[in-house]
């Protein structure tokens, strides 16, 4: 019971959070949309990191790990690390000046001006809203996913229909998803962007710490880091795959599997000498035969898993992470900084956190693969491996808190962006300027806020067993695909409205394509591994390219305003 | 700021250690060579953080944006009912 309580107390925390931005919130709709240009640069760079980095980070990357082994961190920590830097140092510095100058309070707002077109904002504001849900969906799943195993068997005869039978009388992830939707509302409604900004400076300290307190128990328990090294999964002489260890948690220590226990069979495989091997180790890929029981039928059913990375795959993922050049969110954010300078630690630290959040999870999620069953749900991972290694229910309480301040830190930017640009781009947009008081903006951005999170919180719990780590690539790839109309509205002068909606309707019809061809929201990679996100970027940015050569340039006070002379 | 893209260029070469992809070797606190470079280069894209903000900052944004000509709440929304009549 203590791991609830636990959880409970954090939660209770946030809510005073909340109540203490909202004595500090100015009552005008600048305020609660970007904090009145005020955020500082360790506030910028806690609400930016922990804004990026959701359940995605934490219960996504380890279970991916547990598929895929440590090449999940090449993949996606390492390259965002570098793409992320330089798009806060070569896009938001740009947007944040451009924003502070004329008074934007969106992205929408910025384009429609830029490219000198009311419909641009009419075309982007639907599409931006339909790749932000499932990024919010993702924070919901994981929630659940999160809260279910480590609550297991505390309310055996309320509880009855559990995800998987091991975690009957948990709290089911329908409950967890409408608390955490509550309580981030809660704050979001309080303090506007500054709450928001305050809760993710405090969330994200609180999910690094968290983070790190986690890795040294599981590492303790594991034996040390030399023994841990040794607990993948391995490829025994004759193909067979196998667990050489268990974890005993009466002795509190691994124990040796005699003989080791077989999980599995190699499929196939591109290299020669694989004995004594482990797959999670490396990044060659190879293919395996697993097996696991059927949820209903307690059957065990054969499954295939690719564990390793295909090079053209990772070579094509730097594509993914250009996304964050595009989140409406985090345009928000950037616009919430107080001055230019307030960017630097960002700039800076942002690489150096990702690692901080990362190598664990990836380590924990490849160590896993030689403890838990295969078929257990990626997104379980983290959780599993908590309760079973660290198992002090104070401890799984705090780390559990931890994971919930991950996912609750971009949920409550994600919702407030929604009532942002809806507010400010479809229903204030073309009305006179005193049309709505203040106090009507905040009603119809929050009302808004509400339409969006039901909505959400019905598509999650009808979405609850997809694997967040390919949703959010998914969510990642549509952002991807719309970066050159961001980079080219700054960097080129001759690109044009005609350009600007050939480029954003490009985006969207190639990746609705592979969208639909990957099953919607499966993994899903073109010919030998490509990534889908580097064919929507390359026939975006074509399309810009192309389509603003042969029409007429934007006036010249456009240009004129947009590039200012740097002479 | 063409030092600058130069380096990212560099780093995103060097970013596809094809050199690691089939060695499981464990170099240090239980981590293997695959995972130990990345995790170098995640402290290399900080360095070039430093380097950028240090001799690359663009100072002319900031300037442009203190400017205080423009920035009156509102400046959008007028200008857009004003271009679309």
């Amino acid at each position: 019971m203590n791991v609830l309580w636990i959880i409970i107390g954090y939660l209770l925390v946030l809510l005073l959070l909340g109540w203490g931005s909202g004595r500090m919130f100015r009552g005008t709709s600048k305020d609660f949309f970007v904090a009145s240009h005020s955020i500082g640069p360790f506030l910028l760079l806690m609400s930016v990191f922990g804004t990026t980095m959701t359940a995605f980070a934490l219960v996504g990357s380890t279970g991916k790990s547990f598929e895929r082994g440590i090449g999940t961190y090449g993949l996606m920590a390492s390259i965002s690390g570098l793409v992320h830097m330089a798009i806060f140092f070569l896009v938001g510095i740009r947007l944040w000046a451009l924003g502070k100058k004329h008074g934007y309070l969106t992205q929408i707002q910025f384009f429609r001006e830029r490219f000198e077109s009311q419909r641009l904002g009419y075309l982007l504001f639907p599409i931006l809203v339909l790749l932000v849900i499932p990024y919010l969906l993702i924070g919901i799943i994981g929630a659940g996913k999160v809260i279910e195993p480590v609550t297991a068997g505390l309310f055996p005869q309320i509880f009855t229909n559990p995800t998987i039978p091991a975690w009957s009388g948990g709290v089911p992830p329908w409950l967890t998803g409408l608390v955490i939707c509550l309580v981030v509302l809660s704050y979001v409604f309080l303090g506007g962007s500054r709450g928001a900004a305050m809760a993710n400076a405090f969330q994200t300290l609180v999910f690094m710490a968290m983070g790190v307190v986690a890795f040294y128990f599981i590492v303790q328990s594991l034996g040390g880091f030399v023994q841990a090294g040794s607990v993948p999964m391995r490829i025994t002489e004759s193909g067979v795959v196998v667990q050489d260890f268990r974890y005993d948690k009466e002795l509190g220590q691994l124990v040796a599997n005699e003989p080791p226990k077989k999980i599995g069979k190699l499929s196939s495989s591109s290299s020669s000498n694989l004995t004594d091997r482990h797959p999670h180790l490396w990044r060659e890929p190879v293919t395996v035969e697993f097996q696991k029981k059927h949820p209903k039928t307690g059957e065990l059913v054969p499954f295939e898993r690719e564990v390793g990375i295909p090079f053209i795959t990772f070579v094509t993922y730097l594509f993914i992470p250009l996304s964050v050049g595009m989140f409406p969110h985090l345009f928000q954010h950037w616009l919430t900084a107080r001055n230019a300078r307030a960017f630097k630690l960002t700039v800076i630290a942002h690489p150096i956190c990702i690692m901080i959040v990362w190598v664990p999870c990836v380590l924990i999620g490849s160590w896993a693969s030689g403890l838990l069953p295969p078929g257990i749900p990626p997104p379980a991972v983290l959780s599993a491996m908590l309760n079973m290694l660290v198992g002090d229910p104070l401890l799984t309480g705090l780390l559990t808190a931890g994971v919930l301040a991950a996912i609750m830190s971009s949920l409550d930017s994600q919702f407030l962006c929604l009532g942002t640009i809806f507010t400010n781009d479809i229903v204030v947009n073309r009305s006179a300027k005193d049309r709505y008081t203040d106090a009507q903006k905040l009603r119809i951005a929050r009302t808004f806020i509400v339409v969006i999170v039901a909505v959400t919180y019905l598509l999650a719990m009808a979405l609850k067993n997809e694997n967040v780590f390919d949703l959010a690539i998914w969510c990642f790839s549509g952002f991807s695909a719309l970066f050159p109309l961001v980079f080219s509205a700054l960097y080129w002068k001759r690109a044009t409205e005609a350009g600007a909606v050939a480029s954003i309707l490009v985006a969207l019809v190639t990746w609705a394509y592979f969208f639909h061809k990957s099953g919607y929201g499966g993994e899903y990679f073109v010919g030998p591994g490509i990534v889908p996100a580097a064919i929507c970027f390359f026939a975006s940015a074509g399309a810009m390219v192309l389509v603003s050569l042969f029409t007429s340039p934007p006036a010249q006070p456009t240009i004129d305003r947009f590039f200012p002379s740097q002479s | 700021m063409r030092a600058f893209w130069l380096i990212f260029l560099g780093l995103l070469l060097i970013h596809q250690d094809f050199w690691n992809w089939s060695s499981e070797e464990i170099i240090a606190w239980g981590m293997p060579v695959g995972l130990i470079y990345h995790a170098g280069f995640s402290i290399a894209c900080s360095l070039l953080g430093v380097w950028a903000v240090c001799r690359a900052w663009p100072a002319f944004w900031e300037q442009y944006a203190a400017q205080q000509d423009e920035t009156i709440e509102g400046t959008t929304e007028k200008n857009l009912i004003n271009s679309s009549k």
